[in-house]
C-alpha cells in the first residue's frame, strides 16, 4: 500500500454518504466498499470511520438500526436518510465543481494565458 | 442545519447513555471480528489475524472518544469529571472548604441585608400619603394637534399617532384650570436636583 495522506476535511463524510447511498452496510462494510469502489486504492484508517459514522447520524445524514450480518451476527447498519441524500449531492457537486476549477488551472500551458 | 435530529440524537445519549455505549462497544467489537476473519479466509493465522485487526483498527479508546466529541457528549462527561474532581479536592481540606464556605456566605448575607435596606429605602417607598392614587398624565395626539410636547420628546403609537408625557407650562396650567376629575395636578421635572436645608 502506499503512503499515508491526509484526506481534505469533508472527504471523509462524502465518502460514507455515497457507500451508503448504494445500500445499507454495517461499519465494517462501509469500509470494505470504499476500498472496493475506489478499486483498492483507497484505504480508510480503520477506526476513525466511526467517529464520522456517529457524526453522521447525530447531523441526520444517515440512521442505523440493528440487524444479521452475512455471517448471522448482530451487526449495525446505516442507511442514507432524505436530508443525506440532498446532503450528498450538494457535496458533490462542490467537489466536483472545486475539483474541475483546479484540474483547470493545473492544466494551463504558458501560451494561453 | 439539521438543528432537531441533532437534538435527538443528543437527548439519546444523555438518556440512553449505558445502552448506547454497549451498542458502541458492540460494533466495534463485530468490525474487529469480521476483520481478523477475512484475514484467516486470505490465510493469515487465527491469532496473528486478531491481532492485526486490533492493531489496524487503531486506539479503541481514543476512537470511541472521538465519537462521544462528535456526538457533543464529552463536554458533559468533562464538566461531570471536573466537578467530582472539585468535590473530591474540597473534601481533602475541610479547613480552607470551611473558610470558603463562611467567607462566601458572610459576603453574600450582608450584600443581601445592604441591598434590601437600600431598595426599601430609596426605590419602594415614594415618600407620599396614598402612592397608589398617583397617576402619570400622558396626551394621545395625531399630526393636526395643536398641543405639542416640550423638547419635543415624542414616541409613535401603533396605528398612527404619537404620545407624550412631558407637557409646556401653559399645556399643565390649563390642565390644572379645568381640572374637575382630578384631586390635584402637580408637575415636575426631571435632572433638577435640589438640596433643602432645614
Amino acid at each position: 500500500m502506499g503512503k499515508q495522506i491526509d484526506l481534505l476535511q469533508g472527504t471523509l463524510d462524502m465518502l460514507i454518504l455515497k457507500a451508503v447511498s448504494l445500500g445499507p452496510l454495517h461499519g465494517y462494510g462501509v469500509l470494505l466498499r470504499i476500498q472496493q469502489i475506489s478499486g483498492e486504492q483507497l484505504q480508510i484508517q480503520q477506526g476513525s470511520l466511526y467517529p464520522a459514522l456517529y457524526r453522521l447520524e447525530h447531523q441526520g445524514w444517515i440512521t442505523s438500526e440493528w440487524g444479521e450480518s452475512d455471517n448471522n451476527r448482530k451487526a449495525k447498519f446505516y442507511r442514507l436518510t432524505a436530508a443525506g441524500k440532498r446532503q450528498f449531492q450538494s457535496e458533490a457537486e462542490k467537489w466536483n465543481h472545486m475539483a474541475s476549477v483546479i484540474a483547470g488551472i493545473l492544466r494551463t500551458r504558458p501560451e494561453e494565458i | 442545519m439539521n438543528l432537531l435530529a441533532r437534538l435527538r440524537s443528543w437527548s439519546k445519549w444523555m438518556v440512553r447513555r449505558q445502552h448506547l455505549e454497549t451498542d458502541l462497544e458492540a460494533e466495534v467489537r463485530f468490525h474487529i471480528d469480521s476483520y481478523a476473519a477475512d484475514l484467516v479466509r486470505s490465510g493469515v493465522p487465527a491469532a496473528e489475524a486478531s491481532r492485526r485487526a486490533r492493531i489496524e483498527f487503531g486506539g479503541i479508546e481514543s476512537h470511541k472518544d472521538a465519537v462521544r466529541a462528535s456526538m457533543g457528549v464529552r463536554f458533559w462527561d468533562d464538566l461531570w469529571g471536573d466537578l467530582q474532581y472539585a468535590a473530591r479536592v474540597l473534601r481533602k481540606s475541610p479547613g480552607f472548604t470551611a473558610i470558603a464556605v463562611v467567607s462566601l456566605a458572610l459576603a453574600i448575607g450582608a450584600n443581601t441585608s445592604i441591598f434590601s435596606l437600600a431598595n426599601q429605602l430609596l426605590y419602594a417607598r415614594l415618600g407620599v400619603p396614598h402612592p397608589e392614587q398617583l397617576r402619570l398624565l400622558t396626551v394621545l395626539a395625531d399630526e393636526h394637534s395643536t398641543v405639542h410636547s416640550s423638547w419635543g420628546i415624542r414616541y409613535p403609537v401603533p396605528g398612527g399617532g404619537y404620545r407624550f408625557v412631558s407637557f409646556t407650562y401653559p399645556i399643565y396650567k390649563q390642565l390644572r384650570r379645568e381640572n374637575h376629575v382630578l384631586g390635584e395636578i402637580f408637575a415636575f421635572k426631571e435632572n433638577i436636583q435640589a438640596k433643602c436645608n432645614d
